[in-house]
């Protein structure tokens, strides 16, 4: 057999990919697989019997070599063993002379490759260096990724569950919140009138404003027409519990309202504190219009009865609002009722005295005294504790000890958090950390941007220490009336907060706290507001009862004590401890406080008369009430 | 007798370089060369050898040449370079030294000679 014949051979189990490797590019392009830079070409020149060119082969093709590299060692070793057999070795000690194929292989291509150029061996050390960083980027990315994207958060209490715990102890007979649903349901929210000239317009528009409304009078017609919704609001205001249930089947149609699926979606249990809706909380709202609008009709039509039955129901629904949620969201509408029967009552006192008995004006005064159990009303705050604490189990692991890490759900509660951020603006250095944060988040869960956020955050003790600090300072907002928030010690922490280099470590406190509150509130202010507005109603039913018993009204607000009103409500503006200023003026009562700017402008009223905290000038007058005059 | 593996690794390329002062050399020639010359002790088979010469090619040691040898058929011919000639006087230098110290020990007996004389000069 030819030395040709023998070569082809050892060709016979080479593969396709082998002879396209073993074809120049300049050969490929023009179609052609010829394999000439295959090694074994160089072999069929030399007369070697199969073993010995077997051996070759085996050396060469183990050495993993260029191929020109290749076709020097295979015509090398072919011509060292030429030379063997020709000084009369024999094939077999020509084998066992040659030494282990493998080994040489290796050593062979460690020689061969240190002859390559300088330039390929910086090539090699570059792509060596590449493959090390991206091994090593790779461990870091998989220790993030498990360390961080897989962490879960550890949910040990249900803020949803725990709110229907408690209502469904209240017995089903007792609760208001069925009638106001069914009344709610029955308003037709979506129903449009029509004004003098035509344009249509939705009755909630000026149930606000009643009969200062150039369009009361279309309103009035409305009212008229629902009275079924207001005798179920008057229901379920003689209920003393609200007993509101999330995803209640009964709640369906009420739910449909919002564009939710249906009762089942409604606060599904494990709701984050901070997605939980309150559009039952919103909508008594909506019933405190509509008994207001009905009281105003019947202060109208001179009906005293109806419309002490109209305000003895919305007595309760402070306490209703109260009761629909543990959160200072509640509560704050729940004083903001408190607020507008106060006003509504004073006005109908002052201005309608001869529609109220004797009797009517105990009972209203019993009733302004016990509602949210009495003064001063102030926000509770064991809810705003626990909603801290669901936001660092719905956002932290729990080692057991009270400790864990942040994990992806904390970075998409923040989200959350700052989804509404544009309209508030408060700290204009959150401005930037929304587009971060969903660009960390976009498109999957499995985002390491967002592991690299997460493990600059301190561990969980470290962050809620610090929420916890802010939260107490927060709830000094609510109780003084004096500083505005700007000027707050807690507004200053959390500005501070976000100025400074531990915005990243304490990222869940900066967001949590740095979207609060927006520039329009000024919570210490409304509680103040209201207390004052709450004390001026109590003290119009002891002018007016004073003045049935003398024929005229007091000179001043002592002579009401303590037969008629407990004690005389002091100015909480007043730095030197002064009561609230009073005095006969045309002939009727004015009371007021000197408000925040703490001059006496003359009972000059501010600005915006209804909601004076959002101003600090004037005075903050109480009598006459700033409601519209029935 | 066997040569220790590293005791031949230090051997061998000193023994292939002054196999190669004598002139350029192909392959199975210096393995022909050391088999006899040592008396088989410095024996190498091509597993070892090629490998040996590739790398004291990539040190710029020894450089190869193809050429036609006496029967037509081309050989790669290896030959020392000038850094070879030097590295074979330094390394003739050490194993002499090495061979002092080895007679002065004991190791070997007083009358024995280095088997590899001089170096480049």
């Amino acid at each position: 057999m030819t030395s040709e014949a023998l070569v082809e051979t050892l060709r016979e189990q080479d593969s396709w990919w082998f002879r396209v490797r073993m074809t120049p590019w300049r050969d490929l392009l023009c179609g052609r697989l010829s394999g000439s830079l295959d090694y074994r070409n160089a072999m069929t020149e030399f007369d070697l019997p199969l073993p010995l060119l077997q051996t070759v082969d085996e050396v060469v093709q183990r050495s993993r070599l260029w191929p020109r590299e290749r076709s020097d060692v295979a015509a090398e070793l072919c011509a060292h063993f030429a030379d063997g057999l020709r000084a009369g070795h024999t094939v077999e000690e020509l084998q066992q002379s040659f030494g282990s194929a493998k080994e040489s292989a290796q050593l062979i291509r460690r020689s061969k490759v240190r002859c390559r150029s300088l330039g390929w061996h910086l090539w090699r050390r570059i792509w060596q260096a590449t493959v090390v960083s991206a091994v090593f980027l790779a461990t870091v990315c998989l220790f993030l990724f498990v360390r961080y994207v897989w962490a879960e958060p550890t949910i040990t209490f249900d803020l949803v569950e725990e709110h229907d715990e408690i209502n469904r102890e209240i017995p089903e007979a007792e609760r208001a919140w069925p009638h106001y649903r069914n009344g709610l349901v029955a308003i037709d929210r979506r129903r449009e009138l029509y004004d003098a000239a035509g344009e249509p317009f939705s009755a909630i528009d000026v149930l606000d404003e009643c009969p200062s409304d150039p369009r009361w009078p279309q309103v009035k017609e409305y009212l008229a027409e629902m009275e079924v919704p207001i005798q179920l609001f008057i229901a379920g205001g003689e209920c003393e519990q609200l007993g509101f249930i999330n995803r209640d089947p009964g709640n369906d149609a009420w739910t449909r309202w919002f564009n939710t699926h249906g009762w089942e979606d409604y606060n599904e249990s494990g709701t984050p504190g901070c997605h939980i809706l309150l559009a039952q909380t919103q909508d008594l709202r909506m019933v405190l219009r509509y008994l207001k609008g009905a009281t105003y009709v019947a202060l109208e039509e001179r009906d005293g009865p109806r419309a002490m039955t109209l305000l003895s129901a919305m007595m309760n629904l402070p306490d209703h609002a109260r009761q629909s949620f543990d959160g200072a969201i509640a509560d704050l509408v729940a004083i903001a009722h408190v607020r507008t029967i106060s006003q509504l009552i004073a006005a109908a006192v002052m201005e309608y005295p001869d529609l109220f008995s004797g009797d009517d004006l105990n009972r209203l005064s019993q009733g302004l005294e016990e509602m949210l159990g009495g003064r001063p009303f102030e926000i509770r705050w064991t809810g705003e504790h626990r909603l801290v604490d669901d936001f660092l189990q719905q956002s932290f692991t729990d080692d057991g000890q009270g400790n864990g890490q942040f994990t992806i759900e904390g970075i998409r509660l923040l989200l959350s958090h700052l989804e509404g951020i544009g309209e508030k603006e408060l700290f204009p250095e959150l401005s930037g950390l929304p587009e971060q944060a969903a660009e960390a988040l976009e498109n999957t869960k499995f985002e390491l941007a967002a592991a690299a956020i997460i493990a600059q955050i301190a561990d969980r003790r470290t962050v809620q220490e610090k929420m916890h600090e802010l939260s107490e300072l927060d709830f000094e907002t609510f109780r003084d009336p004096l500083t505005p928030l700007d000027e707050s010690q807690f507004y200053q922490e959390t500005e501070s907060l976000l100025k400074s280099a531990d915005r990243e470590r304490l990222l869940p406190v900066a967001v949590f706290y740095g979207t609060r509150f927006s520039h329009n509130y000024n919570y210490g202010r409304q509680v103040a507001w209201t207390n004052m507005i709450h004390e001026a109603a109590l003290v119009a039913i002891a002018l007016e009862q004073y003045r049935r018993r003398e024929g005229k009204w007091p000179e001043n607000l002592a002579a009401l004590t303590p037969q008629l009103l407990l004690a005389v409500p002091p100015d909480p503006y007043s730095k030197e401890g002064a009561l609230l200023t009073y005095r006969v003026e045309d002939g009727r009562p004015l009371l007021y406080s000197i408000g925040p700017n703490q001059q006496d402008d003359e009972g000059t009223p501010p600005s915006d008369a209804q909601q004076p905290w959002k101003s600090a000038d004037g005075d903050w007058v109480l009598l006459p009430s700033s409601e519209p005059n029935p | 007798m066997q040569i220790e593996r590293e005791l031949m690794r230090g051997a061998g390329p000193v023994a292939v370089l002054k196999l190669l002062e004598g002139g350029p050399k192909y392959g199975y020639e210096l393995v022909e060369a050391l088999n006899r010359e040592s008396d088989g002790l410095l024996k190498m088979g091509q597993s070892t050898l090629y490998p040996m010469l590739y790398n004291l090619e990539a040190q710029g040691i020894v450089r190869s040449k193809k050429a036609e040898a006496d029967n037509g058929r081309v050989r790669k011919y290896y030959s020392l370079t000038a850094k070879g000639k030097r590295r074979l006087a330094t390394d003739t230098k050490q194993w002499q030294t090495v061979t002092q110290a080895m007679l002065a020990l004991g190791v070997l007996p007083p009358s024995a000679n280095p088997a590899l004389e001089g170096g480049a000069g």
